[in-house]
């Protein structure tokens, strides 16, 4: 999976932490889901859309080099 | 504070000294010197105490105080729980072989492996039923 989380954070001049604190979780947590190192659960990706106005579909996709 | 808030503040740091006198008393029972019998008292309520006051300082305290900080340390300790169980139940398969093969009494190392597979098996139909 990719995601746009880092650059929809960027865009609205948010540190990782800031973002952690504003869905209750930790700044690590933040980093690992931009990195692609950690899937959200469907509730905290359900968060992540509603925070930034979009559908988790349109933040979370499949990578594109994938079959 | 409250009872209820107290003992869930403490409650590592109970268990750690519950289970430290539970380990003092059986040495003290088998004739262990009381000096030994304090430090593995110390030990045991020392881990406990040292999680408890250091776990605000850092998530990975927090996570192996039994208190991870939100999902991806409750996933890592799920999976750091299934890590430990299978490396218990390979200890407790090679312990049985080898007691086994050389000639000794290898009933503790299956009653061990045994129940590890028991509750594996009603792990999985428990949370098969609960979805």
């Amino acid at each position: 999976m990719q995601n746009d989380v880092r650059k929809l954070r960027e865009d609205r001049a948010l540190s990782q932490g800031d973002l952690a604190q504003l869905l209750g979780v930790s700044r690590q947590t933040v980093n690992a889901i931009e990195t692609g190192k950690y899937l959200p659960s469907l509730p905290l990706a359900l968060s992540i859309g509603r925070f930034f106005g979009k559908p988790v579909e349109a933040i979370f996709r499949e990578r594109e080099d994938v079959p | 504070m409250n009872l209820s808030a107290f003992v869930g503040r403490w409650s590592f740091v109970l268990f750690g000294v519950g289970l430290g006198v539970v380990f003092a008393v059986a040495d003290l029972a088998q004739g262990v010197p009381p000096i030994n019998a304090l430090i593995a008292f110390a030990v045991v309520a020392g881990y406990g105490l040292a999680l408890t006051l250091l776990r605000s300082r850092s998530e990975t305290v927090s996570a192996l105080a039994g208190r991870p900080v939100d999902e991806r340390w409750q996933d890592a300790s799920l999976r750091a729980v299934a890590a430990s169980g299978l490396v218990g139940a390979i200890v407790a398969l090679v312990g049985f072989v080898t007691a086994e093969a050389t000639g000794h009494d290898g009933t503790e190392f299956a009653i061990v492996a045994g129940a590890v597979g028991l509750a594996y098996i009603i792990s999985v139909v428990w949370f098969r039923v609960r979805g």
